[in-house]
């Protein structure tokens, strides 16, 4: 499953790398591409149902990126 | 400048405070009102950055910038340069403002790309017309283009005539004229007449949506260059940060040197520390490479291909529908035995069934309807031709190897084009000759290639030797491959991509009728938007929207000044920052250089990477 996300917030191009190892390193994640310069999020899990596996990284993207909003 | 967003016209107030607090406390003679002001000024401009520092401290984040920028100026104030300490806060947020008004820019025009989304569709249900949303559309269904509305789903015109205007999806001004039976393009704009279209595919498969996926998706396949930046940025800040430490303690605790002084000299480290101008000025080349080329009409889909396409060495094309305009024509019929009509006529049935430009030209030609009860037990055999039983009677219609397969005994024509040989019963019949225009920019394409080095360029085709030739001269192209099977093309190109060296690539260039397999073997497979077929797109690492060749010689001169651009912000930032932590070590740097080093750089790396944004490549 795949979700895309707003990331209007993220101010910093180092931090987006930051995100995208951490999220990456959740179980179950298939693919995850932070995209510093089109403010966008992209997170594709194994499987379809991962509700858990969603909000375990937005939590880290709103660390960083403080609000975010699903697409 | 264009207009400011809320955010920051009030970065440009606080600058402008912090800035007037930081003169008045340089002419404030009592020091311990100029430390007040010093603060003021300080805690103006600052405030947000010690805020988030505090926060990402608390996540154990202590090399972010936000936190290593507030231990370096607080660390300014702790060894009295308060001067120092309030400007390096200063310029960076200053640096910062520069940075992300000139990225929000080039998102901008990338963004301004993808405002050819349309919002609604005049759906005809029975006599009424509702507006309705795009994407609840279903094939077969009729809808209305009104003159100024865009396009919304791919189609063919039932009724209207008009004039579109592609130049949103080309780049190409000129505007396209269409009539009953043309298809329409989603995405483009109706100019002056009413039509009414018949939905071919459903919004999700819609030229518009295919080309607002590769734009949206296009950063994320990253080139090699940005990967090695990101790594390098990744071991960069700690090994900064932690010789900022061993430079604070080491020498004036075992040699005891002045503890200012070297906590001076760690300070610069720390301001140097921050990665970011260089995280950010390769990926924004190829961002801002990948805008300029879908506004020339070109929809790279990653950078990963403009990196790769920069060390194009070796050029193939497909001769039909990507060198030629694909619109073929009866130029001559040369019959033995039969009539003209009567040879037409064999000719346009027994290619009837099958969608081939060659077999839509026989039609055209032949003019009358076909009745398809005459014709049975078709077999089409690739790259030969046609069987079938007309009127009772064998008959086969195909180039010369069709003939060969049958021995019958077929005449050389030397008129240049697609020769179509007919055979009744294994007696030979006489042929026809097919031919296709060249492309008003193909030869001009060549010499622009060879123009910018590359000289091995190469045409192959599945038609006949004459065809060929006859292109491949007009077009300026010596080597060329003819008589190919849909295979043989794959193979060709294996073959090429082995004689191309030192890690040079081979570029294929066609139009995806049968060439899918090809576009996906080459290095880089460049297919052609509008004729293409569906397939042949999602096999091609680019698209050229407007069918020109001549696109692609710009972009791979677009391919190359990215790559050049790229390598200077690397260097640029890379060189500028180890120059100035050597010169900090030694005590030769100032904290003022040091925010140069960091956002300056950053600055100058970004408006570097503009430069890709001008209109002319």
């Amino acid at each position: 499953m795949k979700r895309v996300y707003r990331i209007d917030k993220l101010d910093c191009p180092a931090c987006a790398d930051k995100i995208e190892r951490k999220v990456f390193k959740i179980k179950g994640i298939k693919e995850v591409n932070i995209n510093y310069l089109m403010k966008k999020a992209t997170i594709e899990t194994d499987s379809a149902d991962n509700e858990e596996i969603f909000d375990n990284a937005e939590k880290i993207i709103r660390l960083y990126a403080g609000d975010i909003e699903k697409e | 400048m264009s207009r400011l967003n809320k955010k920051q016209k009030k970065t440009i107030f606080r600058i402008a405070v912090s800035t007037a607090l930081l003169v008045s406390a340089l002419l404030i003679r009592n020091d311990v009102i100029n430390l007040g002001f010093f603060i003021a000024s300080y805690l103006v401009i600052g405030y947000e950055v010690l805020i988030k520092s505090f926060k990402n401290i608390l996540h154990g984040e202590v090399f972010d910038e936000n936190f290593l920028m507030s231990i370096a100026t607080l660390g300014a104030f702790a060894i009295r340069e308060y001067p120092e300490a309030v400007a390096v806060m200063l310029f960076y947020e200053t640096g910062e403002f520069f940075q992300e008004y000139a990225v929000e820019k080039s998102r901008k025009s990338i963004t301004d790309l993808m405002d050819i989304k349309p919002d609604h569709a005049n759906l005809i249900i029975g006599n009424e017309i509702k507006t309705v949303d795009p994407e609840s559309v279903k094939i077969g269904d009729i809808i209305i283009i009104k003159p100024g509305e865009r396009v919304p789903l791919d189609g063919v015109v039932i009724e209207g005539e008009s004039a579109l205007d592609m130049s949103s999806l080309t780049g190409e001004s000129m505007p396209f004229d269409v009539k009953i039976n043309d298809t329409v393009l989603s995405g483009s704009i109706n100019t002056y007449g009413l039509l009414k279209l018949h939905v071919e595919k459903p919004y999700s498969e819609s030229t518009v949506s295919k080309i607002l996926e590769l734009i949206e998706n296009n950063s994320s396949k990253k080139a090699k260059t940005e990967r090695i930046i990101t790594r390098f940025s990744r071991f960069y800040t700690p090994v900064v940060v932690i010789s900022a430490l061993i430079l604070a303690i080491v020498p004036p605790l075992l040699l005891g040197y002045p503890w200012q002084d070297w906590i001076y000299r760690a300070l610069v480290f720390l301001v140097v520390s921050c990665p970011c101008a260089l995280v950010l000025s390769v990926p924004l080349s190829f961002f801002c490479a990948l805008g300029s080329a879908s506004k020339n009409g070109i929809l790279v889909k990653g950078g990963n291909y403009l990196e790769a396409l920069a060390k194009t060495q070796a050029v193939v094309f497909d001769k039909t529908g990507t060198l030629t305009k694909g619109i073929f024509k009866v130029t001559a019929v040369h019959p033995k035995k039969m009539s003209t009509s009567e040879l037409l006529e064999v000719a346009a049935i027994a290619e009837s069934y099958s969608d081939h430009p060659i077999s839509k030209s026989l039609k055209e030609e032949y003019m009358e309807q076909i009745e398809k009860s005459r014709i049975s037990e078709i077999k089409e055999i690739a790259g030969h031709g046609i069987k079938a039983v007309i009127d009772g009677k064998k008959v086969s219609v195909g180039n010369e190897k069709l003939m060969d397969m049958d021995s019958v005994e077929w005449h050389q024509c030397d008129l240049a084009g697609t020769i179509v040989h007919v055979a009744v019963e294994n007696e030979y019949m006489g042929h026809i000759i097919i031919s296709d225009e060249i492309k008003k920019d193909a030869a001009q394409s060549v010499n622009e290639l060879k123009r910018i080095g590359i000289t091995d360029i190469s045409m192959l085709t599945g038609d006949s030797k004459t065809a060929a030739y006859d292109i491949a001269k007009q077009a300026g192209i010596e080597d060329i491959a003819y008589s190919l099977l849909p295979h043989e093309k794959a193979e060709y190109v294996q073959r090429r991509l082995k004689s191309v060296k030192d890690n040079g690539k081979l570029v294929f260039v066609g139009d995806g009728i049968n060439d899918a397999p090809v576009l996906a073997g080459a290095d880089i497979g460049i297919s052609m938007g509008l004729l293409g077929s569906q397939s042949a797109i999602e096999a091609s690492d680019v698209v050229i929207m407007d069918d020109l060749p001549s696109k692609v010689p710009l972009l791979i001169r677009l391919s190359k000044k990215t790559m050049r651009i790229a390598k200077q912000n690397m260097a640029f930032a890379i060189s500028v920052k180890l120059i100035v932590l050597v010169a900090g070590a030694l005590g030769m740097a100032s904290l003022w250089i040091a925010v140069f080093a960091d956002v300056g750089v950053s600055v100058l790396a970004v408006l570097n990477a503009m430069r890709l944004l001008k209109k002319k490549i």
